[in-house]
C-alpha cells in the first residue's frame, strides 16, 4: 500500500510540470534569431547562457536618453531590485554611442531587438550603423598576408562601422534575441507595461514581469579547438553511446555558391590540362550578416549588386549565339560566379580558388568519362566584380584595380575600363578611373584569386573611393527606405552597372558592342528591385511566385528559411541561394533544344551523364509555365579548405576562412511574474513546513491506517477472501 | 574487519600485506593502511611486532604523501594547461565541458 502512496506521490510530481503554462507565457524563438557563438581560428565571438545572464526583469530603451537608465541599473525605478535585467532596444538605437554602455554594463542580462515601426529619419541614414569592423576581412587581405600593407591599414568602412572590430567580432556577456513577429513582441510590451511601468506617483512595486531565455552553445575557445574536439581521434577514451562517433560541436559555415557558365567549356579527356581557354570571371558576393548573425537582409551588402549581374546574364542569354560566336573566336569566356561567405574572410571565392589550383573547379574530374575542361588559376586573366550598386551619392561610379599587376600589361585593363566607363556614360553616370591609393583593391573576392595566383586582374566597379559612403554595410539595418526617388535612381544604377558588366565582357571576349549586346532590359531590373528588396519575402510578388511554382517549402523553422537573409549559415538553411540558383536558371537557361520535353521525369533523364549542362524543370517568371531549361549552371556547396575535412593538409591555414559556427539548444522565452525574494522565503519556509508535517503525519500511520477494505488483513493472513 | 581482535603476528602481516598492495600504484590503500594501523603504531606501547607495523606505517604514509603531492601536482597543471584547449590535454580529457573550454 505504502508503494501506492509513493506512486501516486510521484505521479503528482510529474503532473506538476503541467502547471507551467499557468506560471509561464512562452514565446516561441527559432534558430537564427538569438545570438549565438561562433568562432574564427583564434577566438570566439557571440553569446552564451550563464547562470547569470538568463533571468531578468524587462525594461526598456525606447530612445537614446534611456540610456542614462542602463548607467544606473534602473534603481530610481525599482529600488527593491538588485538583480539583473533585460532590455527592449529597437535595432537602430545600437549605435556607436550607446554599444559601449551595452556591453559593459553589469546589470543587463540580455537584450530584445526588434525592428522599429517609426520611418526613418534622413539624418539616420548617414549614421553609422554597420555591424562589420573598419576593414572588413582584414585578415584574409591580399596585401595583409603579402606583406606589402599592415594589418587593417586602409580602413574602407570607417565611417559606418559601429565598433571597430564589428559587432559579430564580440564575445558578449549578455544573451540577445531578435523578435520579429509583432505579436510576441507585444505581448512582452503589454507584459512590461502592466508591471514594470511605474506608476502615476513614479513608485513600482511587485509583482515584476520577468523574462528566462536560455541558449547553450556546445563549442567554445575558437574553431581550432572545436574542429579537434569534434574529430574521432580528439581523445584517447572516445567513448559514444549512440553513433560511436564524436559528437559534433560546431560546424563550417558553408552553403551553396552559384557558377554560370554562358558559353560550354570544352570537353576533354581525363588527364588532359592544357591551357585551352582564358576566362573572366563576373562577381557579386551573395552574403551579409548582422548582430545576430542571420538577421541581415542585405539589401546594399548584397541585393542591388546581385541584380545588376543578373540583369547582365539575363542580356547574355537573350543574345547567347553572338556571345558563343565571339568566345570561340577569341578563345576567351565570360562565366559568372556568386559567392556565399564572402563577408566571413571570403569563404566562396577562397575554396574556389583552391579548387582551380588543384583542376578541381567547376567539377572534380572523373576518371570513367570525358570531363569539362578544369578552370585552372592560370586561365583565370580577370576577376569583375561590382559592389554596393544604388547606393552613389551623386552619379559617379569608381573602379579599382592592383596597380602592380595593371602595369605589367595595361593595354586590356584599359580597354575595358573605357568600356565600363561607355557603359556607365550611357545611363548618366560618371566613372572615375584608378589613381593613387585607387590602386589597391577594396576588399572583394579578387583577394582569393590574387593569393593563389600573382597574374589575375582585379576589375572592382564601385560608388566609393576610399572609404564606403554607405554606412550599413553587413548590418541588420541593411534595409534602406527607399524613397521613389532613390528608387528610380537606385534602378538606373544597377541597369547602368549591368550595361558596364555587359561591355566590358563584351570588350574582353572581341564581341563588338552594340545597342543589341549591351542592351539591357530596365523591366527586368525594376522587377527584380520590387521582388528582392521591396517585398518582404522572397516569394511575395508575382513574378516570383510564378518562378517557384510551388517548389519551395519552409522546411524548418528558423530564420534563415522563413525570413529573408543573406547569411550563410553551418547548416545550409536558407532559402537564398535557392531563390537565386533559380534565378539564375531564368536568366542564362534555354528551351530552345528541348521543347519537345513535356515532363518533369523526362527532363531530368536528360541530364544523366551530363559533365556540362544542367536540365531543369523550371517555370517562366512570366507565364508560370514550366518548361525543360538547358543550362550550364553549377550550384556548388563550398566548404573553406581550412575546415573541410576532405582538404586536412590545409587545416586551420588562415590563407582560408576559418570562421565555424557552434551547435546550440535554444529553448523558448518564458515570461513570468517576479515576487520579492521576502516571498520565495517564507513560501520555502511554508513548503518545508508543510513538508515536515507530512512527514510527522504519514510517520504516524501504520499500515492499517490506509487499510480500507476490511478482509484484506485477513486476506495477507492466508484465508480466502 | 575489527583488527582489534587480531593478534600482532597477524596485524604485522596484514599491514606488510597492505603496504607491499600499495606499492603497486595503489596509493589509496597506503592511505587505508596507514589510518588503519595508526594506533597500534604509534599510540600503544611499543614492542617487536608494533615496531614492523610502525615501519609500514611510515612507508605507507611517506607513499601517500609523494602520491598526493604528484597527483595534487599534475591535477594542478592538467588543469591549468586543458582550460587553454590544448591538444594533448583534450587527447587525455573523458568528457569536453559544454560551452566552455
Amino acid at each position: 500500500m505504502k508503494l501506492w502512496i509513493v506512486l501516486i506521490l510521484i505521479i503528482g510530481g510529474v503532473q506538476c510540470d503541467g502547471f507551467s503554462d499557468q506560471v509561464f507565457k512562452t514565446l516561441n524563438i527559432g534558430e537564427g534569431n538569438a545570438c549565438y557563438r561562433t568562432f574564427n581560428k583564434t577566438h570566439e565571438f557571440g553569446c552564451q547562457a550563464t547562470k547569470d545572464n538568463e533571468n531578468g526583469l524587462i525594461v526598456r530603451i525606447d530612445k537614446h536618453e534611456d540610456f542614462k537608465n542602463l548607467d544606473s541599473c534602473w534603481r530610481s525605478f525599482y529600488p527593491s531590485y538588485s538583480r539583473k535585467f533585460w532590455a527592449l532596444v529597437p535595432v537602430d538605437l545600437i549605435r556607436r554611442d550607446s554599444i559601449s554602455k551595452l556591453k559593459s554594463s553589469e546589470c543587463l542580462a540580455g537584450i530584445v531587438l526588434y525592428n522599429s515601426n517609426q520611418t526613418m529619419h534622413p539624418d539616420e541614414k548617414t549614421t553609422a550603423a554597420s555591424h562589420d569592423g573598419d576593414c572588413p576581412n582584414a585578415a584574409s587581405d591580399y596585401y595583409f598576408q603579402n606583406n606589402t600593407e599592415a594589418y587593417c591599414e586602409r580602413k574602407f568602412n570607417s565611417r559606418g562601422s559601429i565598433t571597430p572590430d564589428g559587432l559579430m567580432r564580440i564575445d558578449w556577456r549578455v544573451q540577445m534575441i531578435f523578435i520579429n513577429n509583432s505579436t510576441d513582441l507585444d505581448v512582452i510590451k503589454r507584459c512590461h507595461s502592466m508591471f514594470n511601468t511605474p506608476r502615476e506617483d513614479g513608485s513600482t512595486g511587485y509583482p515584476y514581469c520577468g523574462m528566462s531565455f536560455r541558449m547553450t552553445n556546445m563549442a567554445a575557445g575558437n574553431s581550432e579547438i572545436c574542429y579537434r574536439r569534434g574529430k574521432n581521434d580528439a581523445k584517447l577514451f572516445q567513448m559514444n553511446i549512440d553513433s560511436g562517433d564524436a559528437p559534433q560541436l560546431c560546424g563550417a559555415m558553408h552553403s551553396d555558391n552559384i557558377f554560370a557558365f554562358p558559353t560550354p567549356i570544352p570537353t576533354t579527356p581525363f588527364n588532359d590540362t592544357h591551357h585551352s581557354s582564358k576566362y573572366m570571371m563576373v562577381t557579386s558576393r551573395m552574403d551579409s550578416f548582422g548582430m545576430i548573425p542571420e538577421v541581415s537582409v542585405g539589401e546594399v551588402s548584397v541585393l542591388t549588386s546581385i541584380i545588376s549581374v543578373l540583369a547582365a546574364a539575363r542580356s547574355m542569354g537573350d543574345n547567347i549565339e553572338k556571345w558563343k560566336k565571339a568566345s570561340n573566336v577569341s578563345n576567351r569566356n565570360v562565366f559568372f560566379s556568386f559567392f556565399n561567405g564572402e563577408s566571413l574572410d571570403y569563404i566562396g571565392s577562397g575554396t574556389a580558388a583552391y579548387q582551380m589550383g588543384k583542376s578541381m573547379f567547376p567539377q572534380s574530374l572523373r576518371e570513367d568519362r570525358a570531363h569539362i575542361h578544369p578552370v585552372l588559376l592560370e586561365e583565370l586573366e580577370y576577376v569583375l566584380e561590382v559592389q554596393q550598386v544604388g547606393v552613389a551619392e551623386g552619379r559617379k561610379y569608381y573602379v579599382h584595380i592592383d596597380g602592380d599587376r595593371y602595369d605589367q600589361d595595361r593595354t586590356p585593363t584599359d580597354k575595358i575600363m573605357d568600356k565600363i566607363e561607355r557603359g556607365l556614360r550611357s545611363h548618366g553616370f560618371d566613372l572615375e578611373k584608378p589613381s593613387g591609393s585607387q590602386r589597391k583593391v577594396p576588399p572583394s573576392s579578387w583577394h582569393s584569386f590574387a593569393k593563389a595566383d600573382s597574374k589575375v586582374q582585379a576589375v572592382l566597379i564601385a560608388p566609393f573611393k576610399e572609404e564606403y559612403d554607405y554606412k550599413r554595410i553587413n548590418s541588420i539595418l541593411d534595409k534602406n527606405q527607399w524613397t521613389s526617388d532613390e528608387k528610380e535612381k537606385a534602378v538606373q544604377e544597377i541597369e547602368a552597372v549591368a550595361t558596364s558588366i555587359l561591355a566590358a565582357s563584351a570588350e574582353y571576349v572581341g564581341l563588338e558592342t552594340d545597342d543589341v549586346v549591351a542592351k539591357v532590359d530596365k523591366k527586368l531590373v525594376s522587377t527584380l528591385f520590387e521582388c528582392l528588396i521591396t517585398s518582404n519575402f522572397w516569394f511575395d510578388c508575382d513574378f516570383m511566385q510564378k518562378l517557384d511554382g510551388g517548389r519551395y517549402h519552409k522546411l524548418f523553422d528558423s530564420y534563415g528559411f522563413n525570413e529573408k537573409s543573406t547569411y550563410i549559415s553551418m547548416e545550409t538553411h536558407t532559402a537564398f541561394p535557392t531563390v537565386l540558383h533559380w534565378l539564375t536558371i531564368f536568366a542564362l537557361g534555354s528551351d530552345k533544344e528541348t521543347l519537345n520535353v513535356k515532363s518533369e521525369k523526362s527532363c531530368s533523364h536528360l541530364g544523366q551523364f551530363q559533365a556540362m549542362y544542367t536540365y531543369t524543370w523550371q517555370p517562366s517568371p512570366y507565364t508560370g509555365n514550366f518548361s525543360c531549361l538547358k543550362s550550364a549552371i553549377v550550384k556548388k556547396v563550398m566548404v573553406s579548405p581550412a575546415v573541410d575535412p576532405s582538404t586536412p593538409e590545409e587545416e586551420m591555414n588562415t590563407r582560408y576562412s576559418t570562421w565555424m559556427e557552434s551547435v546550440y539548444i535554444i529553448e523558448n522565452v518564458n515570461l513570468y511574474l517576479m515576487e520579492d525574494s521576502s516571498f520565495e522565503y517564507t513560501m520555502l519556509i511554508i513548503s518545508v513546513i508543510s513538508a515536515l508535517l507530512s512527514m510527522y503525519a504519514v510517520s504516524r500511520c501504520s499500515e492499517a491506517t490506509f487499510i480500507v477494505d476490511e478482509g484484506e488483513p485477513a486476506a495477507e493472513g492466508g484465508e480466502p477472501l | 574487519m575489527d583488527i582489534s581482535k587480531l593478534t600482532d603476528v597477524k596485524k604485522v602481516d596484514l599491514c606488510k600485506k597492505y603496504f607491499l598492495i600499495g606499492a603497486c600504484f595503489l596509493p589509496l590503500v597506503w592511505i587505508v593502511n596507514s589510518f588503519w594501523f595508526f594506533s597500534d603504531a604509534f599510540c600503544k606501547p611499543v614492542n617487536n611486532h608494533r615496531r614492523q607495523i610502525r615501519k609500514y606505517v611510515i612507508g605507507s604514509i611517506i607513499g601517500s604523501i609523494f602520491w598526493i603531492i604528484v597527483l595534487c601536482s599534475w591535477e594542478i597543471f592538467f588543469q591549468h594547461y586543458r582550460s587553454q584547449g590544448l591538444v594533448w590535454t583534450d587527447f587525455l580529457t573523458f568528457v569536453f565541458p559544454t560551452g566552455r573550454v
